[in-house]
Formats: structure tokens, C-alpha cells, sequence
């Protein structure tokens, strides 16, 4: 079948059209090879020009399609639209960005408009090399797995579980909360560990194994809740905090009336240092100052006649009630001293704490009792975790989010999400919010009852040419590639393949290629590029 | 020559940064040399050694590649491939005669506009005080 091309050039109001020359435009496209029509408009993405277009397809007949406009980051969607209403396959479209990276770049008029010319003869060099692609979508498994029965944990589990969706919460720690697992649609896996996980969104299978036992849980999804944890007097490292009257505030500070009962009578010194090990982690945890301040006010009612100190840097107390809590610790007369602890030492019935003053200078105070406000970190196991399951992680050891402000519950791995503090230190407030972010975005992508859009311009083997040396599998970071035992080849798996092309460029049978960039097109539109 | 010499430049960009950076550019109306033609390719890493140098076979004054910068790659890595490939190309360049900075390799990011408008400049700059790609000159394209 003989191609016939159609060129719609924008005018997109006066955006494209005050730098090109579209009268002398046209007259350059017509005659490129397969092209039938070439037309300008004024602005084809109105709802008119729309209309315009997918009439325009049908009534020519139009085997592909090429839209000199805006950038396709923009608009490739409307005008994907525009082809189906057209019956024409999308992909059969290509977009010229003659707008932002002609246009408005090109000071010179006649550069401009001989610029678009090239760009134009290229999107159609390319287009017309271009194979129908199907849209392809894939039976997702609606069923989710929870690893950490967490504060959010149990929050993502509680919004997700129900009549169509089955839950999963998976724990190192075998009794898990009775909030957990009185939950109707949640299964509980307490003294379980995820041993691997194969498979993509949609459809993962994850291996748990407790002791002795393992089994396979199917599921569409997964959130990372493991959660974080004090660092301990070790991890930190201080000289001398192996005195016995250091200790690590708890996150109750209930745990810590032994220690009051055991202080002396009169007026014992009780000194809380923030920020130990901040150093060391090279972060602030953000979370500490308040709940120091908390423990510090229980303290105050506990034990009345204890004076009470803080070692501080900087005060980290955002949000509503942070002021309020701070005002409160200098309205019960704790003594607030600027410094950054260096060291600690049990001198008889007390401990010496020296730290580092603004200036440079050492100081030196000494107390009964010295709690050390931790800084927070990944929990245990998380590590092993992450490398088990394949997401990014920070410098910190925290799950990396795949966007800090636009994507702060996805991982790098479609499908795997995170929530809580799995991801950073946070507050109680934070966790629940993240968590339901989480449960929220899950259950918008991943709908019971519905399926998976994939990728169309995927990596495809053709197994004549592959010799079977796997480089491909190598560079993949996907995992998208399998290698066939019997036929010697390599094989893509297109439900995970999302299309980078990397393997392509590692072949060297010329054996793979991705649809919608071979060879050729990429060729072609070099060719129109320096001609 | 007779004429002022007029560079041909291929751009290829990736989708995810280098291609949003020039985007940018041209929100920005920053100026940038004709002389390039951008060719959008998912990653950087897409590009096989073998198209880069048939740009330049076929006639190509220079090629420049920018991708995502160094950990930011839309795909994990692939930016880390490119440079390992393109790196070794630049050896190659020489034994066909080609001078090895015809062929540059950049990283560019979604929120740089002016970077990509600047680099973009300073290899259009870089490519007419090289002159004409030597293999078009002898009319073998």
C-alpha cells in the first residue's frame, strides 16, 4: 500500500507562524516522498482544528499523519486522540516540534522557517517507517502486599482492604497489633520476611519465608512500610556513652521512670541533648526537638523537683503546636544551652557532658541523668529489603520517592510504593498522610476489575539475528529480557519493557530493536537533518 | 568557500530532560543556533555508536548528544551507557579523520533551559571554527 501522507502545519495563534514563514513552508513539503497534502491552520488544537484533523484523515484517507505544531510534550496526547477519531493508529502520528524548539529559539526569519522545512521532511522520513502499534494492557491483580505492620501500615491496609481487594501485611515481628489483624480483607504474616519478588506491576510474586516455611503471595501491588528507628548509643559513638546513666529517649517516656525512681533526692539535674548522631547521619531528623520537648513536660509532672536541661542546636519545631510546645518547655524553667555534644564521661554519682560551643570553644556541664534525643534512621532490615526488591535508595539508606513533591509515594519500581517514614523520618501526622496517599494512589491505578495500560514502543529480539551473548541482559534495568534455554535467544518481555532503547544499543547482532525508533527512522531523519 | 559556511548539527535529545530543557529554552525565547536539529530519542542510551557516526558520515558538521544528568536518568542508568559508548567513539573519530570534537556529550536537565540554550551555542561556535565536516568536503556524503 502506498503511503499518503498528510503535513498539518500550526499557526498556533501568531506563536509559530511570527517566526516561519508558513506561505513559503508549505511550498517546501510538497513533493516530500508520500506526502498527499500539506496544510497550515491556525490553531490546531482548538476543538475546531480537532475536528478539522480527523476529518481531514478520513476524507484523504490518510495513512499517516505528521503535525508540525507545539512540542509534543504538550499536545501528543490530543493529537493521539484526534488519529482514533480519525481511524487512524497513533501511532502512526508524528509531531514536528516547529513551536518551542524552532520558533521561539530562531531569531532569524528565513532560519526559522528553513528549519521547520527540515524538522518537517524528518518527522515525515520518520512517520512513514512507522508500523501500526496496538495499545496494549495486561489482567491486573488488584490484591496488595504491606511490608511493615507499622503505624502505616496498618493505616494503608485499613483503606485498602475490602470486598474486592485482598491485603497483605507482612512483619519480621510475629505478633502484629490487634488493629492489623482484626481487619476484615487483611491477611497477616507476622515472623515473615519477603525473600524475592518477581514479576511487574500488576502481577508480582513475592516470596516470604518465616522459619522453617515458605509461601507465595500474588499480588498487583506493594508498599514499603518498614518504617524507621532511634539510632543507638553505639551507632552514634560518643566517648563515654556507655555510662550507666546515658540513655536513648525512648519512644515512650514511660519507659523511663526506673530511671527517675533511681535518681537522688533533692533536686536532681535531668539534661536532654538533641541532635546525637545528627552528625553522623548527616541529617536533620526533624522529629526529635518536638518529642524531646513532650518528654521533657512529662518529665516536669513526673518528677517535679528534677531541673530539667536541654542540649540543643538548632530547634526544629514546624508546624501548628511546635511553637506552643517550645513556649511551654521555657515556661517550666528548663535551661536551654547552645552546643553540639562531644563527648560523655560518669564521674562518680554523675555524668560529665562536654560539647563544642558556637564559637569553637568546649563546655562542660554534668548531670544525673542525660538523655540523648536520637536522630532517626531506616529500621532494621531495610537494607536487605531494598536490594531484595529493587527500589532506589538515598545516601541515608532511606526508600528513595521517585519525586519529592510530585510522585512522594512511588519508588522507582512501577507498582512498589512507599509510605510512612519508610521513606524519611516523620512525625505520626506525616506517616498517616503518606500512607494515605499511598492506599489512595493504589487504589486510582490499580482498579479491581480493570486493566493495565503498557508501553507500545517496546524492544523486540528478532531471534534469527540474536546469537544468544545476553549483553542485552546485562544493560537492562528492568530485568525486561529473558534468555530462552532451548532457542539460544534472547526473548523481551514487553509487560516490563518501558522502551529506553538501551539494549538496542548494546546489541551487536543488530538483533533488537524498538518499535518506533529503529534504525531506519533514526536514520532517516538524520539524513533530513544534514541534508 | 564562497559562501559563508552554514553548519549542519544534529541534536540528539533525550525524551525525559535534555528534550524538556530545550522545550524550555524555547519557553524562555532563548536563542538557539538553527544550525541544530533537535532528534528526540527516549534515552541517550538508545543511541547505538553506529547512528552517531553515520550523522557524521552522511555529512554531519558535529553531533551532540545530551541526556539526564549523571543519577537522574528517567530509566536508573542509562546515561552512565552512553557516556561508556560515546566516550570510546571519540577514540574512533580520529582514525576516519574526524576531529573528536565534532562529537559532544552533555548533560542537560528538564529545568535547564539556558544550559541547553549555552550549550547549544558554544558547539555551534565550536563546530564553524572546526569548518565543514572534512568527509563533506571531499563530496564523499
Amino acid at each position: 500500500m502506498n503511503a499518503r501522507v498528510g503535513v498539518y502545519v500550526c499557526e498556533c495563534g501568531n506563536n509559530i507562524s511570527d517566526q516561519v514563514d508558513i506561505a513559503a513552508l508549505v511550498p517546501m513539503l510538497e513533493g516530500a516522498p508520500g506526502v498527499v497534502k500539506v496544510m497550515s491552520h491556525r490553531l490546531l488544537c482548538s476543538k475546531e482544528g480537532q475536528e478539522f484533523l480527523a476529518e481531514e484523515v478520513r476524507k484523504e484517507g490518510l495513512t499517516h499523519l505528521v503535525v508540525a505544531a507545539c512540542s509534543p510534550r504538550q499536545h501528543l496526547p490530543t493529537f493521539m486522540e484526534v488519529c482514533k477519531r480519525g481511524g487512524l493508529n497513533p501511532y502512526l502520528m508524528q509531531m514536528a516540534n516547529i513551536r518551542e524548539q524552532c520558533a521561539w529559539v530562531t531569531s532569524d526569519r528565513h532560519e526559522a522557517t528553513e528549519k521547520a522545512a527540515r524538522m518537517i521532511r524528518a518527522a515525515i522520513a520518520r512517520v512513514v517507517r512507522q508500523a501500526p502499534l496496538p495499545e496494549r494492557e495486561v489482567e491486573a491483580n488488584p490484591d496488595v502486599i504491606i511490608i511493615g505492620g507499622g503505624l502505616s501500615g496498618t493505616v494503608t491496609a485499613s483503606m485498602l482492604a475490602g470486598p474486592e481487594r485482598r491485603v497483605h501485611v507482612v512483619d519480621r515481628n510475629p505478633a502484629l497489633a490487634v488493629a492489623l489483624t482484626s481487619l476484615k480483607g487483611v491477611e497477616t504474616h507476622g515472623g515473615c520476611e519477603v525473600e524475592a519478588v518477581r514479576g511487574f506491576f500488576g502481577n508480582f510474586e513475592v516470596e516470604l519465608a518465616s522459619k522453617g516455611s515458605r509461601q507465595e503471595v500474588r499480588v498487583g501491588a506493594m508498599v514499603v512500610c518498614t518504617g524507621s528507628r532511634a539510632m543507638t548509643l553505639q551507632e552514634m559513638g560518643y566517648p563515654g556513652s556507655e555510662a550507666p546513666h546515658v540513655v536513648v529517649l525512648p519512644q515512650d517516656p514511660e519507659s523511663l521512670r526506673p530511671y527517675l525512681d533511681a535518681l537522688p533526692s533533692g533536686q536532681p539535674k535531668v539534661m536532654f541533648v538533641h541532635c546525637a548522631g545528627r552528625e553522623r547521619v548527616g541529617y536533620c531528623s526533624g522529629v526529635c526537638c518536638l518529642r524531646s520537648f513532650k518528654a521533657m513536660r512529662w518529665m516536669a509532672e513526673t518528677a517535679p523537683n528534677a531541673q530539667l536541661s536541654c542540649l540543643h542546636q538548632d530547634i526544629c519545631v514546624p508546624g501548628r503546636d511546635g511553637e506552643r510546645e517550645y513556649q511551654g518547655i521555657l515556661g517550666i524553667g528548663a535551661r536551654m544551652t547552645w552546643g553540639r555534644l562531644t563527648a560523655l564521661a560518669q564521674q562518680g554519682p554523675q555524668v560529665t557532658v562536654s560539647f563544642r560551643r558556637e564559637d569553637g570553644s568546649i563546655g562542660q556541664d554534668a548531670a544525673d541523668l542525660v538523655i540523648l534525643v536520637p536522630a532517626t534512621v531506616p529500621n532494621h532490615g531495610a537494607r536487605a529489603l531494598i536490594d531484595i526488591i529493587g527500589v532506589e535508595a538515598g545516601p541515608a539508606g532511606f526508600v528513595e520517592e521517585a519525586h519529592p513533591m510530585l510522585e512522594p509515594v512511588s519508588t522507582s519500581v512501577k507498582g512498589i510504593y512507599v509510605a510512612g517514614s519508610a521513606s524519611g523520618p516523620r512525625d505520626g501526622r506525616a506517616t498517616s498522610l503518606l500512607s494515605l496517599a499511598a492506599a489512595a494512589q493504589i487504589a486510582a491505578e490499580l482498579r479491581p476489575g480493570k486493566t493495565l495500560r503498557l508501553e507500545a514502543q517496546t524492544s523486540q529480539v528478532c531471534e534469527a539475528l540474536c546469537t544468544g551473548c545476553r549483553n542485552c541482559m546485562t544493560v537492562c534495568t528492568y530485568g525486561a529480557i529473558e534468555y530462552d534455554l532451548v532457542a539460544q535467544t534472547c526473548r523481551v518481555n514487553e509487560t516490563i519493557c518501558r522502551g529506553c532503547g538501551n539494549c538496542v544499543a548494546a546489541c551487536p547482532s543488530e538483533a533488537i530493536s524498538v518499535k518506533g525508533a529503529t534504525y531506519q527512522q533514526i536514520l532517516q531523519e538524520i539524513k533530513e537533518a544534514v541534508r | 568557500m564562497g559562501e559563508m559556511f552554514q553548519p549542519r548539527i544534529v541534536g540528539f535529545l533525550c525524551n525525559w530532560c535534555s528534550y524538556a530543557g530545550a522545550d524550555l529554552a524555547g519557553a524562555n525565547r532563548l536563542n538557539v543556533p538553527s544550525s541544530i536539529t533537535p532528534i528526540k530519542v527516549m534515552c541517550s542510551s538508545r543511541l547505538d555508536p553506529t547512528l552517531v557516526l553515520t550523522a557524521l558520515l552522511r555529512g554531519a558538521d558535529g553531533v551532540l548528544v545530551a541526556g539526564c544528568h549523571p543519577g537522574d536518568c528517567h530509566y536508573g542508568e542509562g546515561n552512565y551507557y552512553a557516556r561508556r559508548r560515546l566516550y570510546l567513539l571519540k577514540e574512533v573519530l580520529a582514525a576516519l579523520g574526524l576531529e573528536e570534537d565534532r562529537l559532544s556529550l552533555e548533560w542537560i536537565s528538564a529545568s535547564e533551559g539556558k544550559r541547553f540554550a549555552d550549550v547549544a551555542s558554544d558547539f555551534d561556535r565550536r563546530i564553524r571554527e572546526l569548518g565543514p565536516n572534512p568527509i563533506r568536503k571531499r563530496g564523499q556524503t
